[in-house]
């Protein structure tokens, strides 16, 4: 509640500014939350203040207006919420936010659980090297990793597709290293070659490998 | 806040007889017209046109003030009051004199609430309504529709006393500039 001084509403009459004090105070008056000595104080200053009495004018019009239309606007369902449907809407907003956290936890896991899978394969990786290396007898000097992939790849390769694939399917296979006579054409994608050569040279040699030993069960 | 009347939700015209509705305008009339009065001051110049125009406003407050809702019977009469002065103004005019001796007839009522100005205006206002923030409706709702006072808003909505009271002038000024384009 504002206080009403009389004094400062007459100064500001004159300079024929109402404040938002002033207008709050019409609202109130025309709304009957005024107290008794406010009323009256409010009432003397209006009977001399023609922006005041043009102010109430202007808000008492817009609330007669509002209150006749009452009838067609309270049943307007974006006018008929009342505060006892805050709470609702105010667990609807929690719920929403609940269902956001969740996915973006899901995601989250999700990227972990991806980020954590090729250490899987990694450790896989490594025990089958370490079988490969006993299968073969291997000495325990230092040998070329992508042999022991080639090599656990074939054994592999040598137990499941040895149904599958005929002898001769593998026999007949050929590699032949592609041989390009351009060399602008070589010379652009001399690097890319080299990587793709470097990823691939370990099935080379497990080629070889299921060759080799083929030829000595042979 | 402690007003000095009665809580407005204990203002309710729907569960009052004709007899108890009138006693309740006459008393609302009785406790507003020292601010009518001051109101009508400035706009007419003579105690006598003042004391008319009250009459007047009592007349209609006494016919079609049942129909308007407890909240607002104190604006509805500002607004008589101001439409009845306008009025009493007009009927002074010499060209108002002129009309009337010559053509004999009353001039047409130009009273806004006629019903298809009403109809029309009421279009607007819902129109309007809708456009506002959704918090000033909130408040314009609770004042007016739902009969609460501004602390009890401020209390409900867990907002300050200044800003209901601000969000619902800044509507009601809002709603009155949509309304004259």
């Amino acid at each position: 509640m504002y206080n009403f001084d009389p004094n400062n509403n007459e100064q500001r009459q004159r300079s024929g500014v109402l404040s938002d004090d002033d207008k709050d105070q019409c609202l109130q008056y025309l709304l009957n939350e005024l107290q008794p000595g406010q009323v009256a104080a409010f009432e003397k200053q209006l009977a001399h203040s023609e922006e005041l009495a043009e102010e109430l004018q202007r808000q008492s019009e817009m609330i007669a207006m509002l209150s006749k239309a009452s009838a067609d606007i309270l049943t307007s369902p974006d006018l008929k919420r009342s505060p006892k449907d805050l709470p609702v809407q105010k667990n609807l907003v929690k719920l929403a936010c609940f269902a956001i956290a969740v996915c973006i936890s899901g995601l989250v896991f999700r990227t972990w659980w991806v980020s954590t899978e090729p250490r899987v394969i990694r450790e896989v990786n490594s025990e089958t090297l370490a079988e490969a290396k006993n299968q073969h007898d291997l000495p325990n000097m230092a040998v070329p990793e992508s042999t022991l992939i080639a090599r656990a790849w074939a054994d592999g390769q040598m137990e499941k597709d040895s149904d599958v694939l005929s002898e001769e399917t593998l026999l007949a296979t050929e590699i032949k290293p592609i041989i390009s006579s351009n060399d602008e054409f070589e010379a652009q994608d001399e690097e890319t070659e080299d990587a793709s050569n470097e990823s691939f040279s370990w099935m080379f040699t497990a080629t070889y490998e299921i060759q080799e030993v083929e030829t000595n069960d042979g | 806040m402690t007003a000095n009347h009665p809580p407005p939700n204990d203002q309710n015209p729907s569960a009052e007889t004709a007899d108890e509705g009138l006693v309740r305008r006459r008393r609302v009339f009785e406790e507003t017209k020292g601010g009518l009065r001051a109101f009508l001051h400035k706009r007419l110049p003579q105690d006598s046109d003042i004391d008319d125009c009250l009459q007047v406003v009592f007349v209609k407050l006494m016919e079609k003030g049942d129909g308007v809702a407890a909240p607002a019977l104190k604006s509805w009469l500002f607004r008589v009051a101001s439409n009845e002065s306008a009025r009493l103004w007009r009927s002074k005019a010499a060209a108002e004199k002129m009309y009337q001796k010559h053509g004999g007839t009353e001039i047409p009522s130009l009273d806004p609430t006629s019903a298809a100005m009403q109809t029309e205006a009421t279009q607007q206002l819902q129109k309007a309504l809708k456009q506002l923030p959704e918090s000033w409706q909130q408040i314009v709702s609770l004042r007016i529709y739902e009969n609460l006072t501004f602390q009890q808003i401020a209390d409900q909505l867990g907002i300050p006393l200044g800003t209901a009271l601000t969000r619902m002038r800044r509507a009601l000024e809002r709603l009155r500039k949509d309304l004259s384009q």
